[in-house]
């Protein structure tokens, strides 16, 4: 009974304490930047690909809601609102992602990212999924403890100023926990889907992808991908090291392996299918993986690096 | 225990069992049918659709083995007579853009198409019809309100393009036409003939939507 306690106690004082802070601030900046690419870098084609007269018309969206039950802001028929909203949206994010009273910004922030998301849906990607399904898990997170206006843009290594809040920070670590898992659903989910396909069971799954003219390479590259060596053991890697995820991320000598493998392999599908924006919205979310202290450390390592003397002397 | 310790144990209980039900549906939902999904399948749907729903089936089962590409034309008068344009292809001129600098915005464009495409073959069963079902359903497509979303897509990004390729002409009417040529199979990749011939789905003109021009010119073809 006194060792039920003492477990018991020794759980409360670990919740009690809000962890992978900086972790939860790279990915508040991480999301928060690629919602301002996609308003932002889209500004000129706004209205071609989310407007009321675009690729996917008001009154297509308006029909498809009896089936896809997802509404949106920017479904509006009026242009002049639609670019009001679109502004707005944009002004939001850009405020979020500088951490400007984020724990309040992130649900207009989250209700405007879901309302662009939904409002062209042949434009979701697997990465806006992930975006779409994390935000509400997020808004119970302490994203701006560091590297934020609401901070004062304070940097791993400064002392955290505000008392403990017990309660605030159960609720932080709970949605981080959450965080954790619908990412590691998502990766296992992606690796059971593959595991019960013929060409992904076959080892030749990479080489169809790669053929396309949508997410093939250059020829010449392509060539390399015809070694059927290499097809193979990238087909069964990919599956592999999904299924793998899930049971990787939770131990602190394992969810390294788990890190650098999603890096590994978003930053090829960035590289070789040029998803790029599914790519960094997948990486993002590997930040929150990690305590602090782990930052720390690796910022250590990069200030005692030769690379960064040289740096600092030049 | 102090009212606070009670107050922070009861809402860690809370939010303990409010995580295992919420990813308990989640799992539910994602699983392939089983006999536990399909008894709760109301329940599933009512609270995963929309906020959470989820699909992880990226590039699988099957992956993508095939390319689709997207052509469009468009009818207009000159005087009594009815001209047509020459096709307009959609997908190479963007994917050849795409290819030369991986953040272009039209790098959404590509997506739309490729999806929008990929739905009428899917939502529809246009490829499996009978040429009597066929035929009805190609009839049906002619008024917009009865178009599947993925044609209506397509037909806007024709009807973009074509007014970016002829700002002069005043169009009446919209056809889409895609070709779907499959890649080569795994065995017989070092053969340059085995991918084989495109095979057309010509589907009916329909009156030109109202779509801002967006493409610039593409070459016609």
């Amino acid at each position: 009974m006194e060792a039920l306690q003492a477990q018991l106690h020794r759980a409360k004082d670990y919740l009690s304490v809000e962890h992978h802070l900086f972790g939860c601030a790279l990915l508040r900046i991480g999301i928060g930047s690629v919602v301002v690419y996609y308003l932002a870098g889209h500004w000129a084609e706004r209205s071609f690909l989310w407007g009321p007269n675009g690729l996917y018309p008001y009154w297509v969206f308006a029909r498809e809601l009896s089936t896809s039950h997802a509404p949106s802001l920017f479904a509006v028929q009026s242009q002049g609102l639609f670019d009001t909203l679109y502004l707005a949206a944009l002004i939001i994010a850009i405020l979020y992602t500088s951490g400007w009273h984020s724990r309040w910004l992130g649900i207009p922030f989250a209700i405007f990212t879901w309302s662009l998301f939904v409002r062209n849906p042949f434009m979701l990607t697997g990465g806006d999924n992930l975006v779409q399904v994390e935000l509400p898990l997020m808004l119970f997170a302490n994203t701006s403890a560091f590297l934020s206006f609401d901070s004062g843009w304070r940097g791993p290594f400064h002392p955290w100023p505000k008392p403990s809040r017990p309660l605030a920070a159960l609720v932080h670590n709970a949605a981080l926990f959450a965080m954790m898992l619908q990412l590691a659903i998502a990766y296992g989910g992606a690796g059971l889907a593959k595991a019960a396909g013929y060409a992904w069971q076959h080892g030749t799954a990479i080489y169809y992808v790669l053929q396309t003219r949508e997410f093939g390479m250059s020829s010449a590259t392509a060539m390399l991908f015809r070694n059927d060596i290499l097809v193979a053991l990238l087909t069964y890697s990919v599956v592999g090291f999904e299924l793998a995820f899930p049971f990787l991320i939770w131990h602190r000598k394992t969810r390294w392996i788990a890190a650098a493998g999603a890096v590994a392999m978003h930053t090829a599908i960035a590289l070789f299918m040029r998803l790029v924006p599914f790519a960094v919205e997948a990486m993002v979310f590997e930040f929150i993986l990690f305590p602090d202290e782990s930052y720390r450390r690796l910022i250590r390592i990069g200030q005692n690096s030769w690379l960064f003397k040289r740096m600092i002397r030049v | 225990m102090n009212r606070h310790e009670a107050t922070w144990w009861v809402t860690a209980i809370a939010l303990a069992v409010a995580l295992a039900v919420h990813f308990s549906l989640i799992v539910l939902s994602i699983l392939p049918l089983n006999p536990l999904s399909y008894r709760c399948d109301r329940a599933v749907t009512a609270y995963v659709d929309p906020l959470f729903f989820q699909r992880w089936s990226l590039f699988a089962p099957d992956p993508i083995d095939a390319d689709n590409t997207v052509f469009a034309r468009a009818y207009y008068h000159d005087g009594a007579r009815e001209l047509i344009t020459p096709w307009v292809d959609l997908t190479d001129p963007v994917l050849e853009r795409v290819r030369a600098l991986p953040v272009t915005p039209l790098n959404l464009t590509v997506t739309v198409l490729s999806k929008a495409t990929a739905s009428i073959f899917t939502e529809t069963g246009i490829v499996g019809a009978n040429s009597a079902a066929r035929d009805a359903m190609l009839k049906r497509w002619e008024d917009p309100a009865q178009q599947p979303r993925g044609l209506v897509v397509l037909e806007a990004a024709g009807a973009a393009a074509l007014r970016g390729t002829y700002p002069e002409l005043k169009f009446e009417r919209v056809q889409i036409m895609i070709s779907t040529r499959m890649v080569a199979p795994f065995t017989k990749r070092f053969d340059p003939h085995a991918a084989g011939e495109p095979q057309y789905l010509t589907l009916d003109a329909a009156p030109f939507p109202n779509v801002i021009p967006w493409f610039s010119a593409n070459p016609p073809r």
